[in-house]
């Protein structure tokens, strides 16, 4: 390798190509505002209210663009001891230091007009959140590589690769080994017992959304509907409706799960796990062992009965922030579970944890807040003499408070050694399961509530999410606290 | 390496009740209130600026309304910012730091420095007035577990931060 011709020891700067960036993601953002009011303008809306909001965008998005070019001449990176170190800001002057070891990867990406000017726009992941990411829109391409093969040759002589499979049960094979492929008999029954609740919603959603951009447009939609015949909304139409809505959210969902899942293979490989599945669009995700850092599988009704769960593997999300990158796998049995557990953390048997229920203030607090809303509805509906409103809060109201009952009965936690278990769910049962060591950082709370009864509620953060364990006593609180912030110290293993 | 996973005697566990937390810096309590202030009288501001364009907003019962709410709530944040100082303060251990707040709903936040992924001082105007900093902590578990522990000195800002990226890059040598 030669002799890198770039001096990251003095302060950097991003090519001048960034402000042409700047400018063409500002012109970008203002015409995706705009979109929406250009077509009202077309169609024929009110012109005047239009070009207030055109005014508006525009001031909006010139400050952001003037901020942003002041931006870029105050923004320059330095390499020094190991570290990377980029100075950001126009009125407070932030200095963001990121050492080498903890850059996870150093991703480019080329537009066409990076490709014209011969720059890459550089964003530097380091697993933490999102607003330190380390991102350049422009680079010059030789420079932007001349840093990645510095900081990957540092990365290199600071870590010796570690160890990171300590489960040993798996030998040393590069091929797969199929743990579970879904039959065509399985993929419908797995899209018959989706959740059809979300289905309905989903169409629901989407007629709103229809409905929505047709008034945006301009089109008057109340007008239109006027012109269908008066419905007599008497109890066959509801149920009529009902039914229709119920049919086509089964369907869609079966759908849905078809395209999604079909000729789904779940593939144990060296080190990972690998999910093959799709009708159309052939997707193949792979989890890798060490970035996998809690697993969870859940069921509901249906699935309860014929013994199918949903397998989640939740991995550390590097790249994706916002969408953690979870696997989804469903009709998993006990047996499909068993083997991915085992295959992770080593022969588990969960009946032996010592599971400890949550506190019953957990029911009593909720039950108590929504009971006095439910009164405060009936009360006000009964003076401003609107009695049929009674009933639906009365509805609404015992759902949540039977939910919050069961799901207090059923949420239970537990640890040994190694692993953190909780189980809950509602209509189904859920469990998930965390390795101590993948903890990131722990909170303990306590509302007025909760300390007058020596309560409190514990947040793990992982960097898959965050488990909260709710309403124990604080006792048990500190004292599991302890325990897995102790194990997170003292355990020597990358947690990813 | 030879893995090892030792039973641990739960009694030799630290305690993290056992820790005596230390207070932000007093000056850190004028930071709070001016902050707040600031924050408040923005609120006014632009209310008395739309006032100008909107009549009624200027008309009598209104406008005592509002200059009455207006000083309530002020005042009440205000104490609540001053109270708050009470409720906050950061502990530092050898392997972690922990940083607890909240005057009603309470809450403290332990993070191991073995899962710090970077740390960072920051100075806003205000905070550059009392010669204070805060040193935020980030985490690869989302910005919810990130620490940010406000209305430290410039001196300790910087000698924390030092500690705790040697204890970091002590951890990765390891």
């Amino acid at each position: 390798m030669k002799k890198s011709e770039f001096d990251f020891s003095v302060p950097n700067r991003q090519s001048y190509v960034a402000i042409v960036m700047i400018l063409f993601k500002t012109v970008n953002i203002v015409v995706r505002q705009l979109f929406p009011v250009l077509v009202v303008i077309l169609v024929g809306g009110s012109k005047q209210k239009g070009d207030y909001i055109i005014w508006f965008i525009v001031a909006v998005s010139t400050l952001t663009m003037v901020y942003s070019i002041i931006n870029f001449f105050r923004t320059y990176f330095i390499v020094q001891n190991g570290e990377l170190i980029l100075h950001t800001g126009i009125f407070s002057r932030k200095k963001i230091s990121i050492p080498f070891a903890r850059i996870q990867t150093i991703n480019f990406e080329q537009n066409i007009i990076h490709q014209f000017f011969s720059v890459l726009r550089i964003k530097v992941d380091t697993a933490g959140s999102e607003k330190n990411e380390f991102e350049f829109h422009a680079l010059e391409t030789a420079k932007a590589y001349a840093l990645r093969d510095l900081v990957l040759a540092e990365k290199q002589t600071l870590e010796p690769i570690h160890e990171v499979n300590i489960t040993g049960i798996h030998s040393y094979q590069p091929t797969f080994t199929n743990i579970m492929s879904l039959s065509p008999t399985d993929l419908l029954k797995v899209g018959l017992t989706e959740n059809h609740i979300k289905s309905g919603g989903l169409i629901f959603l989407f007629f709103f959304w229809i409905y929505q951009n047709l008034q945006e447009v301009g089109v008057d939609v109340e007008e239109y509907s006027e012109e269908i015949p008066e419905w007599e909304m008497g109890l066959y139409t509801i149920i009529f409706f009902t039914t229709v809505l119920m049919i086509f959210s089964v369907i869609i969902s079966l759908i849905r799960s078809v395209v999604k899942n079909y000729d789904l293979q779940f593939l144990r490989s060296y080190r990972g796990f690998k999910i093959v599945s799709g009708l159309f669009t052939k997707r193949e995700v792979s989890a890798l062992d060490h970035k996998i850092q809690h697993i969870s599988w859940s069921d509901n009704l249906l699935k309860r009965w014929i013994g199918f769960k949903d397998l989640s593997l939740n991995q550390a999300s590097s790249t994706e922030i916002n969408a953690k990158q979870n696997i989804r796998i469903p009709g998993c049995n006990t047996l499909h579970i068993n083997e991915v557990v085992s295959t992770l953390f080593g022969k588990t048997d969960f009946d032996h944890f010592e599971m400890k229920g949550i506190d019953k203030r957990y029911f009593i607090r909720f039950s108590l807040i929504v009971g006095i809303l439910i009164l405060v509805v009936i009360l006000g509906a009964y003076f401003i003499e609107q009695l049929d409103k009674i009933v639906p809060a009365l509805i609404v109201g015992i759902y949540f408070i039977v939910t919050r009952y069961i799901s207090y009965r059923k949420k239970s936690f537990g640890h040994n050694h190694e692993l953190v278990f909780i189980k809950g769910g509602v209509f189904g049962d859920k469990a998930e399961v965390l390795p101590m060591y993948k903890i990131q950082a722990l909170e303990i709370h306590q509302s007025p509530y909760q300390r007058s009864h020596q309560l409190c509620s514990i947040s793990l953060y992982t960097a898959s999410g965050r488990i909260k364990i709710p309403y124990i006593p604080i006792s048990e609180g500190r004292n599991i606290s302890d325990t897995f912030i102790y194990k997170v110290e003292s355990d020597k293993r990358k947690w990813m | 390496m030879e893995f090892q996973n030792n039973q641990v005697d739960t009694f030799t566990i630290p305690k993290s009740e056992d820790v005596q937390f230390e207070k932000l810096d007093p000056a850190y309590k004028k930071v709070s209130i001016y902050i707040t202030t600031i924050i408040f009288a923005i609120i006014l501001m632009a209310y008395l600026i739309v006032g100008i364009f909107v009549d009624v907003l200027y008309q009598f019962p209104w406008i005592l309304l509002v200059v009455v709410t207006w000083s309530v709530l002020t005042g009440l944040f205000i104490l609540l910012a001053v109270k708050g100082y009470e409720y906050e303060g950061f502990a530092v251990r050898e392997k972690d730091i922990l940083f607890q707040s909240g005057i009603f709903f309470r809450s403290t936040l332990i993070i191991p420095f073995n899962r710090v992924q970077h740390c960072e001082i920051e100075h806003g105007p205000i905070d550059r007035m009392f010669g204070l900093a805060a040193l935020s902590l980030f985490t690869a578990g989302g910005s919810a577990s990130d620490l940010s522990i406000p209305g430290l000195t410039q001196d300790k800002a910087a000698a924390l931060k030092n500690f705790i990226t040697n204890r970091v890059a002590a951890d990765e040598e390891e």
